[in-house]
């Protein structure tokens, strides 16, 4: 019993790190640009905050400070993929690179080093005196509340604001949304910073809350199953939840079935992630619509091209 | 006040389209120098010591060559599948998956005469990387998957499948994730310049092969068909999901050679770091090739100078290796910068026009 709740508690808080990527993902999927880069985002967001949280000891200014470096990154895609007209997903591949490249050449100096202080996990009132539940999900630090929220708010934003429309339209018809008085570069670079600031936010919540450490590379493709849980997610913020935690599971499932003493090699359990990653894609694609799929999605938008 | 505003424009010439080209890369190498400059080192002093690396002694050039050997590989490889149109991410995936199928033959085959070995682990590793393209490929022909995301994440799994026999059945004597040298039937012929060795030689080959299939003959006709409009390629009678599960397969063959030929070529074995990133590489020498296959030849060459320059920087200059990858991601960027400068005429236009 002790154990499965380790492993459900740990899989909430290692879901936390895809989760915010995911609903990054989302806002800017939705207002049509892809962006490949949310590994090399998260990359930089781990290494920045772990930088600032290690010279400053604030651990706020730290993850606020890897937002603003994911919003930096989110804006070079923008540039180049809006005003530049390049290729998204060459862009993508791109960000990724620098990312990893930027990320290594800096961090070289972080390796090995500790944080003196980390986030304290905080028990809520009450809530975390349910048995098993209370356990699970309210004894963690605050950025893991704070994702418990965060895909509601941007759900809510989606389906019931102006701004959400506007986005949404930017993604699905962005012709005709300018003739209805959208700006669709401005609501798209928009999109696409904010989805870059959840983006680096993520990675710094994996560097220094969740494994307190900077490792060159830590991320391990965990940007790219952000991708496919965007799919997997059907663009929708709420199904978002499911697909981060269940993947936060399945992390865990290796150190699980160690424990059993299942008979599997151990270094193949590492590919488990990675594997099920396809399968979700996979499931999706038998199911059939991806209701969701915003129509421009890819495509470059040039405003005088309707002149 | 003013204005830009873009004017559409005809294809540039070929001349102009190479300014451009080189003009990107002279502004992704200035931005390098500032990363490198931001570590404390002279940007120039360290270009000097690169093309110096590089270029400056026999030996020299022919680590160049021998670095771009792989890249040659992966970026056709990269090259073929987006010729029609198909982003394969996962030449490092196929290219560890093809040298791990040969060294299976190596460690537990029988020792054959050189020749007959080594066309053998070609083959295999051809094989391997055909086979390890082949998972995307039908998952991308029968499910519609994307390929970007399961090409990539297929290569932290062909990793993983290495690190499994490595740290396994494979481990070498001294307990080292690497295994036994290979012996010198499974090593492939020098070819008297330095290290060189004959996958320089197959890799030419392949350029001259790849580029009249291309251009010269009826495959190569649908392959650009398929490629240029799906539409087009149809009506033709052209059967699109065979002909894309059989670009797949060849992208990954290319792929799974570049294995084969590092661990038969220079590692003699095989170990975790037999790539240094060259099917990410490879993206870029075909992206910045526009899938021409001669002109692979001389990215490739460029690449190479600076993964290598990249090394021999880390080694003198104490500047961390990652400035490689940085630099690539530099080129990158502004190559697809420079790409609005060849598709419009940009105009500043003065007052409120």
């Amino acid at each position: 019993m002790n154990d499965l709740i380790t492993i459900l508690f740990t899989a909430i808080a290692s879901g936390t790190i895809i989760l915010y990527a995911t609903i990054g993902e989302i806002i800017t999927e939705r207002s049509g640009i892809l962006n490949l880069g949310v590994e090399g985002m998260m990359l930089m967001g781990a290494f920045f905050g772990y930088f600032v949280a290690y010279h400053t000891g604030n651990l706020f200014f730290a993850i606020a400070a890897a937002g603003a470096m994911g919003g930096l990154m989110g804006l070079i895609h923008a540039f180049i993929t809006i005003t530049m007209r390049a290729n998204q997903v060459v862009s993508g591949l791109a960000l990724t690179m620098f990312g990893q490249g930027v990320s290594a050449f800096f961090g070289i100096g972080l390796v090995g080093k500790t944080l003196k202080n980390s986030f304290e996990p905080i028990a809520i009132p009450l809530l975390h005196k349910i048995p098993v539940l209370g356990e699970v999900l309210f004894n963690h630090n605050i950025l893991v509340y704070i994702a418990f929220i965060l895909p509601l708010v941007v759900w809510f934003i989606f389906v019931k604001t102006k701004w959400g429309l506007a986005i949404r339209a930017a993604g699905e018809e962005p012709l005709s949304s300018e003739i209805m008085g959208i700006h669709v570069v401005k609501v798209r670079y928009i999109a696409t910073i904010v989805g870059g600031i959840l983006i680096g936010i993520s990675g710094a919540y994996l560097s220094v809350a969740y494994s307190k450490l900077w490792v060159e590379g830590m991320t391990a493709g965990k940007g790219w199953i952000t991708i496919a849980l965007v799919i997997f997610a059907n663009w929708n913020p709420l199904i978002a939840y499911t697909g981060a935690y269940l993947f936060g599971a399945l992390e865990q499932l290796g150190l699980t079935l160690q424990k059993f003493n299942i008979a599997f090699p151990i270094i193949l359990l590492k590919s488990i992630p990675y594997l099920f990653t396809i399968l979700f894609l996979l499931f999706i694609s038998l199911k059939g619509k991806r209701s969701n799929l915003p129509k421009a999605l890819g495509i470059s938008y040039f405003r005088e091209s309707r002149e | 006040m003013y204005k830009v505003k873009l004017e559409q424009r005809e294809r540039v010439s070929n001349k102009q389209e190479l300014f451009i080209t080189l003009y990107a890369i002279g502004v992704a190498l200035a931005l390098s120098g500032i990363f490198i400059a931001l570590n404390g080192v002279n940007p120039f002093v360290a270009f000097w010591k690169v093309l110096l690396s590089s270029f400056g002694s026999t030996y020299g050039i022919s680590e160049t060559l021998l670095k771009a050997v792989p890249l040659m590989f992966t970026g056709l490889s990269v090259a073929i599948a987006l010729n029609s149109k198909i982003w394969n991410i996962g030449a490092e995936g196929q290219l560890y998956f093809g040298a791990i199928v040969a060294t299976a033959f190596v460690l537990h085959g029988p020792v054959l005469p050189t020749p007959i070995m080594l066309t053998i682990l070609l083959v295999l590793g051809a094989v391997g990387g055909a086979f390890w393209a082949s998972i995307p490929a039908f998952l991308k022909i029968k499910f519609k998957m994307n390929e970007v995301i399961s090409t990539l994440l297929l290569n932290y799994v062909a990793m993983n499948i290495a690190d499994y026999f490595l740290f396994g059945s494979w481990k070498g004597p001294d307990n080292f994730p690497y295994t036994v040298e290979f012996p010198i039937q499974a090593r492939l012929p020098k070819i008297g310049f330095g290290r060189l060795h004959l996958g320089i030689v197959i890799a030419l080959l392949l350029v001259v092969v790849i580029y009249v299939i291309i251009n010269y003959t009826k495959t190569g006709y649908k392959l650009r068909l398929t490629g240029s409009s799906l539409k087009a390629a149809k009506y033709a009678g052209i059967d699109i999901k065979k002909m894309m599960f059989a670009v797949f397969l060849f992208s990954g063959a290319l792929a799974g050679l570049a294995g084969v030929i590092q661990v038969t070529g220079i590692e003699y074995k095989l170990h975790q770091h037999i790539s240094s990133g060259y099917g990410y590489t490879g993206i870029i020498v075909a992206w910045l090739a526009r899938s021409n296959p001669f002109v692979i030849v001389i990215f490739a060459l460029f690449l190479s100078v600076l993964l290598k320059g990249a090394d021999s920087l880390q080694i003198a200059m104490h500047l961390p290796a990652a400035v490689g990858t940085v630099t690539q991601a530099l080129i990158l960027f502004a190559i697809l910068g420079s790409e609005l400068f060849k598709n419009y005429k940009i105009k500043f236009l003065w007052g409120n026009k």
